[in-house]
């Protein structure tokens, strides 16, 4: 199935819905594993309530298109993904601009991965608020798994809203 | 003492000598991705890290008033 790069739907409706985002929240980047069923774009709504590595992928769970150890050796990537800190909400220009500082790396993992999803764990449902396609596999073998971020700027940032 | 540098693999702790050590980078418009690839003398590949730098997403909210 298909993963595309997008800020997803929900998000945007978020935004216009003063349903904020807040800085004071846990912001998460969940690997989608290679050869993952369900389809990850602009209308991905949520991660799921319980990110365990179980259940149907859908718009509204990631369920087993999670990393999780079924599929990986897990190191020390945990299976709601890596944490993200540095929350920056700031003005490039005319650019809204969103972004986090790089997670720590993920040590003795042997992972396959095709994307990631940067999801808001302290919502209930771990609204999505963007997908990140790898263009394809991605992989570990025993070692570290790394995701670096790019440096703020209107064309340049984790997310950018124009 | 023996202070030979290990590296941890597949195989536990092997020396990092007794690998081959390769990297491969792949650049698109969406991502850089740089992996480092240990094989061991039969041509395993025995470890991999991988290093993704993702260039982020990007949408569009206009006003409209008519």
């Amino acid at each position: 199935m298909a993963l595309t790069t997008a800020v997803t739907n929900q998000f945007k409706a978020d935004l216009l819905g003063m349903a904020v985002h807040a800085a004071g929240n846990t912001y998460k980047l969940l690997l989608v594993k290679s050869g993952h069923t369900g389809t990850y774009n602009a209308s991905t709504v949520s991660v799921g309530a319980t990110v365990d590595g179980t259940g149907t992928p859908s718009t509204t769970l990631v369920g087993t298109d999670a990393i999780s150890a079924s599929n990986s050796t897990m190191g020390t990537y945990g299976v709601t993904g890596f944490t993200l800190s540095g929350f920056s909400a700031t003005l490039q220009t005319s650019t809204g601009c969103l972004d986090f500082s790089a997670p720590a790396a993920a040590t003795g993992t042997t992972i396959s991965a095709v994307g990631a999803l940067l999801y808001n764990s302290t919502q209930a449902t771990g609204k999505v608020l963007a997908c990140y396609d790898f263009g394809g596999t991605i992989a570990s073998t025993a070692g570290n798994f790394t995701i670096s971020v790019p440096s703020v700027g209107a064309s340049t940032s984790m997310i950018r809203i124009a | 003492m023996n202070d030979e540098p290990l590296i941890h693999t597949t195989r536990g702790n092997v020396p990092v000598a007794s690998l081959s050590h390769a990297v491969e980078w792949r650049i698109t418009d969406q991502l850089i991705h740089f992996t480092e690839i240990y094989r061991d003398a039969d041509g395993v590949i025995v470890r991999q890290d991988a290093h993704v730098y993702s260039f982020g997403a990007s949408a569009k909210i206009d006003a409209s008033l008519e």
